[in-house]
């Protein structure tokens, strides 16, 4: 397997590139809603809301003043925003090397884990529980993505096997412990004790689970910016992802900078599991879904592995899937369309030869010969 | 070293041509003129060699010729016939076959599989793998090729390899079999069995093209040849007739007049860098280098002459740090730098321009700054405990753009957009920047355009006199011959000549690159003694 | 036979049988797994293809009575399995489509595969069914059994063939075994076999020997969509008779691990199949007496990596 992550490392140039981004998107969305427009007997309705459900109401009315509703469905939004935008950066930093790691899923399940751990075991004021959780998610995460950096290195182990061999490894540890040793004995399902409340995040949004955590997501993707821009090991990371043999001939340490980029990256799926164990849930139940991890996926690819688009890729991704939410509770068409859309929009965007070269010319020429006039970008 | 192969085929008298080219030009997308109003005919059953050096345009006469690309101008006669050779296939189909210089066999399959690949003998829907063995039998035994039908490939040694590649030709029903500088890895013993079999194959009534850069293959295999130099036709004639001087200035021809550059004084002092019994093997365990040793004194170029491949990549890897050596070693000032990675050699004051610029020197996608320090962002002062100081290498990135001339609007610009010479110029600027006292310099100025190469060709000279030692390696004799104040040749791994640079000519290195001749016990150490122009005849 | 052997072969007898079961689609997928890999475009959409066609296998079969009434009861399993069969190498052309015509990457496709069909799954589950958690409500057939006669004066061969129902073995699972022999033939023996191997060992080789190599690579993908289509009707239509959202449950990347663990080769991936196929019986068996049955499963991708390790350290001895 030679796959390298389709991953624009540098920022992208050429008409072509900037095209393909909202061409993808658009093609997708209407892929998905011919699918939809089969098996729906409102698929128009039903997209509309796809796209705005999301949004909460504002009205204004002279009795009552300013009127916010449906605030509690865009608090989902913030709430998937966040722990979106930590997997994002978890896939972001090793597709910056070139490295295809696909274990952010198996990261923040094992992190989730250890914050949970942690939380429980520790008593305490939140100064002493919360950055102790924090500590243990990231450590964990760092950890299990450093564990593929190295057999890569070592073994030349492809990392997308042993990522993913990884990830069915973690939900089955995670599954083990809470099993056997995190059980809530007196709750009625499989699940560990409810968390102090020491050491659950304040919360920002009142009948939400949004918390403090939201404040993390600008200052995590302005860390990785400032790690790939402004240090050594940043600047190795971008040289071994975009010309490997030019980074070797330079003298750089290419092996550590692969193993490395693989484990910052976990570091960030393990704040996705904090944002799991000590925001969203407040407590980690034993059939969690996995999956999420590639959510992260579409979030990073939508970004082009840029840290600072992440956050924007994750809110636009955030608001389809709650909008989904809203679409399967008021139209007949069930919130997993937005999975359909979601592999559509991967599909499209690494198609490298979706935009026909002669395109973006033609295009400009259309732009011109209309009398537009100003200069296409 | 001589090959007398008397021949047996029946002298080629006013026989029709099988191939023939008529006016053919290549003009590549880029604008390269490959190939400019060749034309020579080849008769039927005879061993015709296309001769020159690297860049000559032998290749792409090659390509047009298997139908990997079409002329731009011109024909291709087959038979006499204008020919359309669109693609490979409809090469195959009028009867010509290619074996390429890199074996194109599966490494899994036996010599059989590999031969009939693509046309295999079917009985109903499973293949017939003893109608496959007994046809390739046939067919090795009608040519006298020796194969073992059911060996694999993996197994077998180069010569072996290239032997299967001929019947592949062949069992695709080749008349006329074009062979890709086929010597180029094969030992000398194999390139012996090898022109055995050429000369079978043409008795059993084939006829080869043999595209080379060897004298030897020419003079003693060749029925008749034709030369190429520059993209165009530079002398042809009888292979059995022609003097090894006369073709020698075919090939080479004249050196355009030298770049006047001052020599340095013969150097005074002892070596700078010493490079004792060099030696490192290929990964199918042939000698990539043999024996190399050679000094270069501070204030002195040493230039390396050679047709590329024949070590060169290999010396300037492990001079660079990039790979160990199998024997030897280098230093400086006593101060041995091989064999312990790129940033060890870097520390000892070692700096490399590298032979392939897009793939090893540049990052292309990254900014020109970036790409400036490379080698220097880990120490002060472009960095300190890990933070980079950005604004330190962008006000450097300015300096070195205005210093070296090289023309962009910004440092942060993509380095991919500049031409050749500019790049170039941006990796000079970056290998220099640590002051080296050794730079390797691997075929600095290739695809770079005049002025640009005149000007790296000052910052060597200046990288000299103040007190440097320079390894150049280049495969373009007229820069070597301008700019080294002695050389060295380097032939099949091993040093086979070392020049004075003020006093020799291409017509006198040409012999010794091309194999023909070898100074024995050849070395580049200071105390070596020279090869005179006016040595004995050819042996 | 003696008082106490019987028993135990008879035990025997019933593990084998209950691996062969759990193995079953494993080792479609991973046929299918290997033969687009050693096309040299590996699929890790297994997971998505045997989904998709465990979903339609089921829903043609009961839809086909309505849309076609006079149709012999017997014959409306073998049109859901072909439905499903054909939905496989509809998504599987898709990702063969965007991979060689539009360049998209193989990988990043292929996971993209697999949520569109995790996706379309339960969405279509849902329209049409009504129900987002699975099938259980409709009344869907299963593929036959094979029974094989006259081996009534043999209790242990009898056991083995018919089962302890006396109904005989699935046929599916005979199809698998019979695959794999079809498989190793096809790929050793066959021209096309030898051309994707070709094509997936050194692509020049294959394109100077006048080979079709995207004909090839387009076959590849479409036989692997087949194979894991098989393995996904088994799912569905086989011990069990319905289909459950994400029934797949990760069988698909174990698929390609048999495949990596097996060195390649349709004897080795077989095994490894097999192997895989017995760990999740004896988690069961092993739940019985203690042993958690999650340190079971995580014995499968362990033994993947272990194997990735071993082959890492051989090569770099050599």
């Amino acid at each position: 397997m030679s796959a390298a992550p389709p991953v624009a490392v540098e920022p992208s140039r050429g008409s072509a590139e900037r095209l393909r981004l909202p061409l993808a998107l658009a093609a997708a969305l209407l892929a998905g809603f011919c699918i939809t427009a089969l098996v729906s007997r409102e698929p128009l309705r039903a997209y509309l809301t796809l796209l705005t459900g999301a949004l909460p109401e504002i009205d204004w009315s002279a009795s009552g003043g300013w009127q916010v509703r449906r605030l509690v469905r865009f608090g989902s939004v913030i709430e998937d925003f966040i722990t979106l935008s930590f997997l994002g950066l978890a896939l972001a930093v090793p597709f910056r090397a070139r490295q295809f790691s696909l274990g952010a899923d198996g990261q923040m399940f094992l992190a989730a884990l250890a914050a949970c751990a942690v939380s429980l075991a520790l008593g305490g004021p939140w100064y002493r529980v919360l950055p102790a959780a924090a500590g243990a998610a990231m450590l964990t995460g760092f950890a299990w993505g450093l564990i593929p950096g190295l057999l890569k290195v070592r073994y030349q182990a492809n990392e997308i096997v042993t990522t993913l061999m990884l990830n069915l490894v973690a939900v089955q540890f995670y599954q083990w412990i809470i099993t056997g040793y995190l059980r809530d004995r007196g709750a009625g399902y499989l699940v560990t004790p409810a968390l102090p409340a020491a050491a659950l995040w304040p919360n920002l949004m009142p009948h939400t689970h949004v918390t403090l955590m939201l404040l993390l997501v600008p200052a995590a993707a302005a860390a990785v910016q400032l790690l790939l821009a402004r240090t050594t090991l940043g600047y190795e990371i971008r040289a071994v992802g975009a010309a490997p043999a030019f980074a070797r001939q330079a003298g750089m340490p290419v092996t550590r900078a692969v193993t490395l980029s693989m484990a910052l990256g976990g570091v960030f799926a393990g704040l996705a599991g904090l944002h799991l164990s000590n925001a969203l849930l407040q407590r980690l139940p034993v059939d969690l879904t996995p999956g999420l991890g590639y959510d992260g996926l579409v979030v990073a690819l939508l970004a082009r592995s840029e840290p600072k688009s992440v956050p924007l890729a994750a809110f636009f991704y955030a608001w389809l899937r709650t909008g989904a939410l809203a679409m399967e509770r008021s139209t007949d068409v069930s919130r997993e369309m937005v999975l359909v859309i979601e592999a559509l929009i991967i599909l499209f965007i690494v198609a490298d030869r979706l935009v026909p070269p002669g395109l973006p010319k033609a295009l400009r020429r259309l732009w011109h010969r209309s009398g537009a006039g100003a200069e296409a970008a | 070293m001589p090959m007398n192969l008397t021949s047996t085929a029946v002298s080629p008298g006013a026989e029709p041509a099988l191939i023939e080219l008529r006016g053919v030009s290549k003009r590549y997308a880029n604008g390269t003129l490959a190939n400019d109003d060749v034309s020579f005919s080849v008769r039927r059953g005879e061993i015709h060699a296309i001769v020159g050096e690297n860049g000559a345009g032998k290749s792409t006469v090659m390509k047009m010729l298997y139908g990997l690309e079409q002329p731009s101008a011109g024909q291709i006669l087959l038979d006499g016939a204008v020919a359309q050779l669109a693609d490979p296939r409809a090469a195959i189909a009028a009867g010509i076959g290619l074996v390429p210089q890199h074996l194109k066999l599966v490494p899994s399959f036996t010599v059989a599989q590999n031969i009939v690949l693509g046309s295999e003998p079917v009985r109903g829907l499973l293949l017939d793998t003893e109608r496959a063995i007994l046809e390739v039998a046939a067919l090795a035994g009608r040519f006298g090729l020796a194969v073992e039908p059911r060996a694999r490939v993996a197994g077998l040694s180069i010569g072996e390899q290239q032997r299967v590649e001929i019947l592949k030709a062949l069992y695709r029903g080749a008349r006329l079999v074009l062979m890709d500088e086929p010597s180029a890895v094969l030992t000398p013993q194999e390139a012996q069995a090898l022109f055995g079999t050429l000369r079978k194959l043409v008795d059993g009534g084939l006829t080869v093209v043999l595209i080379t850069h060897k004298l030897g293959e020419v003079r003693d295999v060749s029925d008749r040849f034709t030369v190429l130099r520059g993209g165009r036709v530079s002398g042809h004639g009888d292979a059995r007739r022609v003097g090894a001087d006369e073709l020698t200035a075919m090939i080479v021809g004249r050196a355009v007049a030298p770049l006047q550059v001052a020599r340095a004084r013969r150097a005074d002092g002892g070596a700078l860098v010493a490079v004792r019994q060099l030696g490192v093997r290929r990964a199918d365990g042939r000698r990539a280098l043999d024996d190399i040793s050679f000094d270069i004194a501070a204030g002195e170029i040493l230039g390396i002459a050679g047709v590329e491949g024949n070590g060169q990549a290999e010396l300037a890897a492990i001079l660079g740090g990039l790979c160990l050596p199998g024997e030897g070693q280098a230093s400086i000032d006593g101060l041995v730098f091989t064999g312990r990675g790129v940033r060890a050699a870097r520390a000892a004051g070692v700096a490399a321009i590298p032979e392939d610029r897009l793939h090893d020197g540049v990052a292309a996608d990254m900014s020109i700054t970036d790409n400036l320090i490379a080698a220097d962002y880990h120490k002060a002062p472009l960095s300190s405990f890990g933070w980079l100081r950005i604004d330190r290498a962008r006000t450097l990135a300015l300096q070195l753009i205005a210093r070296y001339g090289v023309l962009v609007s910004s440092p942060d610009a993509a380095i991919g957009i500049l031409s050749g010479g500019n790049m170039q110029k941006v990796v000079l600027a970056r290998e220099l920047l640590a002051r080296p006292r050794f730079l390797v310099a691997s075929q600095p100025t290739r695809g770079v355009d005049i002025g640009a190469s005149q000007s790296l060709r000052e910052r060597l000279v200046e990288l000299r006199d103040g007190g440097a030692a320079v390894l150049l390696i280049s495969s373009d004799l007229d820069e070597i011959l301008a700019l080294s104040d002695r050389i060295a040749v380097l032939a099949r791994g091993r040093i086979v000549g070392h020049f004075d640079g003020g006093s020799v000519s291409a017509f006198d290195l040409g012999p010794y690159m091309t194999g023909a001749r070898e100074q024995g016990g050849a070395s580049a150490l200071l105390t070596a003694p020279f090869c005179g122009a006016a040595e004995a005849g050819y042996a | 036979m003696s008082a106490v052997a019987m028993p135990m072969a008879a035990m025997g007898v019933t593990v084998l049988v209950a691996v062969l079961r759990n193995a079953t689609p494993i080792i479609f997928a991973a046929l299918g797994g290997l033969i687009s890999d050693l096309a040299g475009s590996i699929n890790v959409a297994l997971e998505g293809l045997m989904l998709i066609a465990a979903f339609f296998g089921v829903i043609v079969s009961v839809h086909a009575a309505q849309w076609f009434p006079g149709l012999a009861p017997w014959m409306l399993p073998w049109l859901g399995c072909l439905a499903g069969l054909a939905m496989a190498l509809v998504l599987a052309a898709v990702l063969a489509l965007f991979h060689l015509e539009l360049g998209a990457d193989l990988i990043v496709a292929g996971i993209a595969i697999n949520l569109l069909a995790a996706g379309l799954t339960v969405f279509l589950l849902v329209a049409i069914v009504g129900d987002k958690g699975s099938t259980a409500g409709l009344n869907s057939p299963s593929l036959p059994s094979l029974r094989m006669p006259g081996l009534a004066g043999l209790p242990l061969l009898d056991l083995l063939f018919n089962g302890e129902d006396g109904r005989g073995q699935h046929v599916l699972i005979y199809a698998a075994l019979a695959g794999v022999a079809a498989v190793a033939l096809f790929l050793s023996r066959t021209r096309w076999g030898t051309w994707i191997r070709a094509v997936g060992e050194n692509r020049d080789a294959a394109l100077a020997a006048g080979i079709p190599v995207k004909r090839m690579q387009y076959t590849a993908l479409l036989l692997s969509g087949l194979l894991a289509g098989l393995g996904g009707i088994y799912l569905s239509m086989g011990y069990l008779t319905l289909f459950q959202a994400n029934m797949t449950a990760g069988r698909g990347f174990l698929a390609l691990a048999a495949i990596f663990l097996g060195r390649r080769r349709p004897a080795g991936t077989f095994a490894a199949a097999v192997l895989f196929g017995a760990t999740a019986s004896m988690a069961a068996w092993l739940g019985a007496r203690h042993i958690d049955t999650q340190l079971v499963y995580m014995l499968p991708p362990l033994v993947t990596i272990a194997a990735l390790v071993v082959a890492g350290a051989r090569r770099r001895r050599s």
